[in-house]
């Protein structure tokens, strides 16, 4: 009978693919006590490219690798889909990023004994699954790197890394894919194939993709910014171009910190 | 910089722990060498200052050969009884008395023989003189009539018996029975390095240990006053021809220096693995330092950006090797201090119980310690010093990766040093030398280790095929094949303690086969009579020989004698014996009979010596007699029967007249079982004596040939242990170098449980591949040692097959084992703090 009850909440979520509730993240204890995200509640809809901003130690990264299952929260519920991974233990939160989580960090995203391709059929390989073919040479496709599948990372470039980095996030079909800066080591050209292709995977492929970037131009790539400040999720913006993005990030620096209402 | 070598020791203490605990090991096993033998030649220079103290001259026989026996180690002319009057009569001698040192064993209250496998089973008679008796009556009274004795406490403890039991004593004879009046104590111990003693009256004792009317020594006090050197002299001129004189002093001198010599070849002994643990520690240290510098490149480069010499970086990293060499030393000293007390204990265990004396540190072993032990560390980290010191400034701002090194040099030192370190084994194993033979390994071995890293990858690879099921395996495969160089000389230090447990183990296979082709091709009896004892006497033989069954008992005696200045050990066997129970293959001349003025040589030997049939060959036996023999003819070399064949009758020059071993034929169709009850039964008086079947003689000296083998095989395990410390090294070190990787590999799903296989694996494929490398080099030592060894008999090579298949199964749990720490470390890896490294 206690799931009836929660029927409905199942509904409206299933449009989520992760949410997090009254989120609260604490590094230490006394005197060296940091609240790096204070109850913080996002949630973000299936299908949909959203970037989180905020100036340095605004808890963004904290945010990503809470929802990721990377870091536990001190307090509050982190869903993805419909599990509440806050209640898994250290198997379970594994296995739960292998299956329905993917990652682009912003640098050192690859094994570099490994070739392009095993990259990115990495986690199914750990999983020990067959990759499914038709999607995989989609998505290589996508990143355009076919003819460099046998190369190991040294042999590519920043921004190729990156791509490869990229279509490994999404070789395994997750729920979610997680992107933590990742641009920041590339220069513009690379920077702009990267965040074309994750732009892509979510307007063709229907993937939902989170992104953490402190560069505006990056954040016009989403659908939707998230603005973070001092732990508090504290605005958010819908269809942003860079400018926009810059004009709002302008009265973080300019006030030092957040002034605004929710 | 100074202040900067020690910020960078500290910094990195618990990876310098590691590789340190192998140059503590090695150290320990020096010091301990050291210690154990300085504190028993302490110990038994006292004993027998003590014992010797009131004995100003000793009469004894001429030395006639360097034979030993379980009493003295060589042999003498015995001394007529009649010289202890004339000895007697000498101005200034106030005491003086014959001595009978003879070998009997009392027989415990189970049945068995108290032997002891380390301290002699003495049989004296008693002599009542406080001044030269070293033994005290502490219960009961000396013996007086043919059939008491006494004993020593400690005897009495492990026999089981106590003042008034009747007990049976095996000497020469049958055993008999004896009544125990009394039990002695020397100074208050109960015994003198587990040694066991039984003495009787002089009257038994001449009967039962063979010295009808001769003494092995006369024992003299000097009056108060006298001179030993003047009393020396003054006996030396009464005394029959065939005896010498020698003062006290000499004669406690002569004593302990034999002792000292032979634990100096103890000590000699310990410290070869000392010296095999220390190289291989070496290893890891050369390893150690190698990871460290290249880990620390930007700092290096940092350093020699802000105008640091090429010299001052060299100093900064072999002063922290000294550093590490000196802790090392102090801790292995102090664990080898241990180690000597936990030696002596184990003697005590095996029956050797050691006086107690004060553990002596002599200066030789501190320094000794120190110098080994930073020795070792020092020139493990030249190379590696250089090649921090040629790292360039520019690479503090360059990415740390640098490229791989060619293998080029490295190949060309390695196979150079191979082919000096083989030509040095060849040369010392044709002409003997222990220091070349270990020197040329020594070169063979890192000769070896600079190539490995060549065959590393597709060996490594080959290995690692067994683990490709599943990602973790294939990773781990990947990572042990990263750094060829890496898991070459990691896995080379496990090289080196397999490859000699392999060869020692070869050998020891290749002697039980040799045996067992001997025996079963050199013997045609159907049942043997062996003896740890002291031998049986003909009795025995004539009494077996009536047994139901048996159709010839043939007595094997075996003795040394001096031929061209050297000792060379003879058989004695009854020239029947020739047809019916030992099979001799001619080589020339005839073999099938020998007769009291002739005798038969091996082919080898006979080559030797360039004797020829119809050659005299001079001997000097035991008894000091000189006899000379007609060579008859050479035989195809045979194990069992030795080099030299004699008729019986000339066993009368032997030392004992006992027969070693008895070959029995039994007669055609006889019921072996019935046979051998009869035979047992007629032996029952002799507890020392087995009987066995063919099959069992080879077994049981297979079993003799395996508790060496074992030994050696345990005391190599001391460099396994180290090798194994390599390994955890390495592979610390690599999940540190790796920390980003494995946080990656964490953040996109691997479970702790597939990381833990991951380092699993890796550690697996380095020891395997050591196993490998060990097994190869093993096998060619091994068979180098048994062709060496084929003049001296060893004519068959076998490889035991499972045992080494047993190596590689260790070698794999070493890995196992060594992966252990590491994985934990990686698996427990925060995935957060990894991932943001940098």
């Amino acid at each position: 009978m206690t799931t009836t009850t929660q029927a409905p909440a199942t509904a409206e979520t299933s449009l989520l693919a992760a949410r997090a509730v009254g989120l609260t993240k604490v590094y230490g204890s006394g005197d060296t006590r940091v609240v790096a995200l204070d109850a913080v509640s996002v949630e973000l809809p299936r299908g949909q490219f959203t970037a989180v901003m905020g100036p340095s130690g605004s808890g963004k990264s904290t945010l990503m690798h809470c929802l990721a299952g990377l870091d536990d929260a001190t307090s509050g519920a982190v869903f993805v889909g419909d599990v509440d991974i806050t209640t898994l233990d250290d198997k379970r939160l594994t296995r739960m990023r292998r299956d329905s989580v993917g990652f682009v960090f912003q640098a050192f995203n690859l094994l570099p004994t490994l070739t392009a391709l095993e990259n990115i059929t990495l986690p199914m390989d750990i999983a020990g699954r067959k990759p499914d073919q038709a999607w995989l040479d989609t998505v290589i496709d996508t990143i355009g790197l076919r003819d460099r599948l046998s190369h190991r990372p040294t042999e590519l470039s920043g921004g190729q890394q990156q791509r490869v980095a990229c279509a490994r996030a999404l070789a395994s079909r997750p729920q979610i894919v997680f992107a933590d800066e990742p641009t920041g080591n590339l220069d513009s050209r690379s920077g702009a194939e990267v965040l074309g292709f994750l732009r892509r995977s979510v307007q063709d492929m229907g993937q939902t993709v989170v992104m953490v970037t402190h560069d505006p131009g990056a954040a016009s790539y989403a659908d939707r910014v998230i603005f973070l400040a001092d732990g508090h999720a504290v605005d958010e913006m819908a269809d942003p171009t860079a400018d926009t993005v810059l004009e709002r990030m302008k009265r973080f620096d300019a006030a030092g910190h957040p002034t605004d209402e929710v | 910089m100074l202040r900067a070598t020690f910020k960078s020791l500290l910094a990195r203490k618990l990876r310098l722990v590691l590789s340190a605990m192998s140059i503590v090991l090695g150290v320990s096993f020096v010091a301990g060498a050291f210690v154990l033998t300085d504190t028993l030649g302490k110990v038994f220079d006292e004993l027998f200052t003590t014992v010797n103290e009131n004995i100003a001259v000793d009469v004894r026989g001429e030395k006639v050969s360097d034979v030993a026996s379980q009493t003295s180690n060589v042999t003498r002319k015995e001394v007529p009884v009649s010289a202890l009057e004339q000895v007697r009569a000498v101005d200034g001698v106030a005491e003086a008395h014959g001595s009978i040192n003879g070998i009997a064993q009392i027989i415990d209250t189970d049945g068995k023989a108290v032997a002891s496998n380390a301290a002699p089973n003495f049989g004296f008679f008693w002599v009542d003189s406080e001044r030269l008796n070293v033994a005290e009556i502490s219960e009961g009274r000396p013996p007086a009539a043919p059939d008491e004795i006494v004993i020593n406490a400690a005897l009495a403890v492990r026999a089981g018996y106590s003042v008034g039991d009747k007990a049976p004593v095996l000497t020469d004879g049958p055993t008999r029975d004896f009544e125990i009046v009394g039990l002695v104590t020397y100074a208050g111990k109960d015994s003198l390095a587990g040694e066991t003693s039984i003495f009787f009256t002089e009257e038994t004792a001449h009967a039962l240990l063979n010295r009808p009317d001769t003494y092995d020594e006369i024992v003299v006090a000097a009056d108060e006053g006298v001179a030993e050197q003047e009393l020396r002299d003054q006996v030396a001129e009464v005394i029959p021809a065939g005896t010498e004189a020698i003062t006290g002093t000499a004669y406690t001198e002569e004593t302990t220096s034999d002792i000292k010599e032979g634990l100096g070849f103890f000590s000699t002994f310990l410290l070869v693995f000392a010296a095999i643990a220390l190289f291989v520690g070496a290893f890891i240290i050369f390893n150690t330092f190698s990871m460290l510098v290249a880990q620390r490149t930007r700092e290096l480069a940092l350093m020699r950006a802000l105008g640091a010499s090429r010299g001052q970086v060299i100093r900064s990293v072999l002063l922290e090797a000294v550093v590490v060499g000196a802790l090392s030393s102090l801790i292995g000293l102090g664990v080898g201090i241990g180690v000597a007390e936990l030696l002596k204990a184990i003697f005590a265990t095996i029956g050797a119980e050691l006086p107690d004396g004060p553990t002596v540190i002599a200066a030789r072993t501190v320094i000794a310690s120190f110098v080994v032990g930073i020795l070792v560390t020092a020139v493990a980290a030249v190379m590696p010093a250089r090649r921090a010191s040629k790292v360039a400034p520019v690479a503090a701002l360059r990415d740390a990766a640098t490229p791989d090194r060619s293998l080029v040099r490295q190949t060309v030192v390695g196979t150079i040093l191979l082919v000096a370190g083989a030509a040095a084994m060849t040369k010392a194993l044709a002409d003997g030398g222990l220091p070349l033979l270990g020197l040329g390994t020594l070169l063979a071995f890192v000769g070896v280790a600079l190539l490995s890293p060549l065959v590393s990858r597709p060996v490594a690879g080959a290995i690692g095929w067994l683990f490709t099921r599943g990602l973790p395996g294939r990773l781990g495969r990947q990572n042990a094949l990263r750094n060829p160089r890496r898991t070459a000389s990691t896995a080379a230090a496990l090289m080196i303690g397999l490859a000699l447990v392999s060869a020692v183990s070869i050998l020891g296979a290749s002697l039980k086969a040799t045996v067992e082709k001997v025996v079963n091709g050199a013997v045609s009896a159907d049942l043997l009579l062996i003896t740890q004892g002291p031998g049986f006497p003909d009795d025995v033989i004539e009494e077996v020989s009536g047994a139901p069954g048996v159709a010839e008992v043939t007595g094997l005696k075996f003795d040394g004698v001096v031929v061209d200045d050297s000792t060379k050990y003879v058989t004695a066997l009854d020239s029947a014996a020739l047809a019916e129970s030992v099979t001799l293959q001619t080589v020339d001349g005839s073999v099938d009979t020998v007769s009291g003025s002739t005798v038969l040589l091996s082919d080898s030997e006979a080559e030797d010596l360039g004797f020829a049939p119809g050659d005299s060959v001079e001997m000097t036996f035991s008894s000091g007699a000189v006899r000379t023999f007609e060579l008859a003819g050479t035989y195809k070399q045979n194990e069992l029967v030795g080099d030299y064949l004699l008729d019986a009758s000339v066993s009368e020059e032997f030392r004992t007249d006992r027969n070693g071993v008895a070959l029995i034929q039994l007669t055609e169709g006889a019921d072996v079982t019935a046979a051998r009850e009869a035979i047992e039964a007629d032996t029952a008086s002799y507890p020392t004596i087995e009987v066995q079947d063919r099959s069992e003689f080879v077994a049981s000296t297979g079993a003799q040939v395996d508790s060496i083998v074992t030994i050696i095989s345990v005391l190599l395990m001391l460099s396994v242990i180290i090798a194994i410390l390599g390994v955890v090294n390495t592979l610390a070190l690599s999940v540190i170098e790796r920390t980003r990787e494995l946080g990656l590999l964490r953040a996109v799903g691997m479970a702790r449980r597939q990381m833990k296989r991951m380092i699993r694996v890796e550690a697996v494929i380095i020891a395997v591949f050591g196993g490998v490398l060990g097994l190869a080099v093993g096998a060619v030592f091994g068979t180098a040692l048994q062709q060496a060894l084929k003049s001296e008999g060893v004519s068959e090579l076998a490889f035991p097959v499972g045992r080494l298949a047993v190596f590689l199964v260790v070698a794999a749990l070493a890995g196992v084992l060594a992966a252990w720490l590491p994985a934990r470390r990686a698996s427990r890896l925060n995935v957060l703090e990894a991932i943001a490294t940098e």
